[in-house]
């Protein structure tokens, strides 16, 4: 089995609007997939599809080779899911929610449970409707573990953790990808994090995966370009790979996928006085490429706005 | 499993079937002349138990209380914690069947340990000056044979998305009308058992589709 998650034309529609677009996404069997997206892109959707928890429109989802909508009892033993925001039992303990969990897999791995809520400093008699919001991620860590999934699927894992216990999370999450052959699919929003333990990101822009490829490529790919023409800056040709295009006053700021000898030697028919080509890191690039049009804030009226937006050329 | 999803429910549900004990256990007390707070109760049947028409009346109203709370808690409460429980290695209408029979179960429970009570008192020489058959319970029966289908009603108002209040309840209005008629009207067991039937087989099998089929989103 060479995918651990396959889909395929996966779509899905809410009241008209199509959340999620012809989705086509592979992950590969021991992958660290990190899916982002800005808030409404549609990647939590697209889990919850792979989950079966949403049933999608049209097109399918494999996971672990079988299709979603009719996995087995046993395939599904082998997956787990991190829900957003880790809905819990408040009525329970945590002792009881381990109980209750293990109930379902009868491989559920006891000791390696234990070793976790034990790493967390957590005890099994503590409550969960007194858990912190980070105690309450170790916990639903902690419950995902206990079948020793093949695959895991994290929706937005670390969503309003500290810096602490968000790095303390993803220290088990390496841990985990360091055990044999697991693979993870996981949404996130904070970079820095997908930076650290992903293997291949996939960018979602209005429910369309744009990107699909390994980090540092991403990273590599996308450049800002700032050309300085010490006067009115001219329009601007069509460019291949041109991805946003600001004018701020006598520069423009341009966000290029793949700049290179084409694309410089036609801006420099524009006779610009400096032209400037930047290196962004993995946060910068991914808001260079999923931000919209960009439009001059009214923060001070009266004031003759320098900054005006001429929109997005496109995605590439 | 099944025991783990059992314990769960009925975890979520103690406190529903406490309260609804508690006041099933009021009204017997009442109606057997126990406690002084007797005086806010109805006192119905304290002559004649299970003759009365309101005492019937106030352990149905009850009943329904009881059932539409059961109903909504296992099912609309469950909403933030369906992602945590359904993505499990089981099938989803064996959650759903589970949570129904549970749900049931301690219906039945809570309404029928109290008639039966009352019954024990009513059937023992010297607690009250009028006969007592055990065939007097009929109508107790029939309210915890017709509940259920309030119960599932709620349930089913519970898991179905709608897109307003009233649209989401109209399963729980739509099975007041049968429950009122089958109780209304003089029982047959005959003719009363199989509609009964067919009621918990129309909402069980809506509840397992829509379990099955609906989006958490």
């Amino acid at each position: 089995m060479a995918e651990a998650i396959l889909t395929e034309r996966l779509t899905k529609y809410y009241g008209g609007h199509k959340v999620v677009d012809n989705l086509n996404l592979r992950v590969p069997a021991g992958c660290v997939y990190g899916l982002l997206g800005r808030n409404g892109a549609g990647k939590s959707t697209t889990l919850k599809m792979l989950v079966g928890l949403v049933h999608p429109d049209h097109g399918r989802a494999m996971l672990l080779g079988e299709e979603v909508s009719k996995l087995s009892v046993q395939t599904r033993g082998r997956i787990a899911y991190l829900a957003e925001g880790h809905p819990l039992y408040e009525g329970m303990n945590i002792g009881q929610a381990v109980a209750f969990t293990r109930a379902f897999y009868p491989v559920a791995n006891a000791a390696f449970v234990d070793q976790i809520l034990d790493h967390f400093g957590l005890s099994p008699r503590s409550r969960i409707r007194r858990l912190s919001k980070g105690q309450r991620a170790q916990v639903s860590l902690a419950l995902a573990l206990a079948p020793d999934p093949e695959l895991l699927i994290l929706d937005d894992p670390t969503l309003g953790l500290d810096a602490n216990v968000r790095r303390d999370f993803l220290e088990s999450i390496i841990q985990i990808i360091q055990r044999r052959g697991r693979s993870i699919l996981f949404s996130s929003h904070i970079l820095g994090d997908v930076e650290r333990i992903a293997d291949r990101i996939g960018i979602m822009v209005d429910g369309v995966l744009r990107v699909d490829c390994p980090v540092e490529h991403f990273k590599g790919a996308v450049r800002k370009v700032l050309v300085e023409f010490g006067r009115q800056p001219p329009e601007l040709p069509a460019c291949e790979g041109l991805l946003g295009d600001w004018r701020v006053g006598t520069r423009r700021e341009l966000v290029f996928v793949n700049f290179g000898p084409r694309q410089r030697a036609l801006l420099e028919t524009l006779n610009p006085v400096r032209l400037e080509v930047m290196e962004l890191n993995l946060e910068d690039a991914f808001i260079e490429y999923t931000r919209g049009p960009r439009r001059p804030l009214p923060l001070f009226p009266g004031e003759p706005s320098d900054a005006q937006g001429t929109g997005d050329q496109g995605a590439a | 499993m099944l025991k783990a999803l059992v314990i769960k429910e009925l975890r979520e549900v103690l406190g529903i079937a406490a309260v609804a004990l508690g006041l099933y256990l009021l009204l017997v007390s009442g109606a057997v002349g126990l406690m002084p707070v007797a005086s806010l109760m109805p006192r119905p049947g304290l002559g004649v138990p299970f003759v009365d028409a309101s005492f019937e009346k106030t352990f149905a109203l009850l009943a329904v209380l009881f059932a539409v709370a059961l109903g909504f808690r296992q099912s609309m409460w469950e909403d933030r914690t369906y992602p945590f429980l359904l993505h499990r290695p089981i099938r989803r209408e064996t959650i759903f069947l589970i949570k129904l029979a549970t749900g049931a179960g301690v219906f039945l429970i809570g309404f029928g340990v109290p008639v039966l009570l009352y019954a024990w008192w009513a059937a023992v020489p010297g607690h009250h000056p009028s006969p007592f058959e055990w065939s007097m319970l009929e109508p107790a029966w029939r309210i915890a044979l017709m509940m259920p289908v309030v119960y599932l009603g709620a349930f089913l108002s519970g898991i179905r998305p709608a897109r307003w209040l009233g649209t989401r309840l109209l399963p729980l209005a739509g099975c007041v009308l049968p429950v009122l008629i089958l109780l209304a009207l003089p029982w047959s067991w005959v003719v009363g058992l199989p509609l009964t039937g067919v009621l918990y087989a129309m909402f069980i099998s809506s509840i397992c589709y829509v379990g099955r089929t609906r989006d958490y989103a």
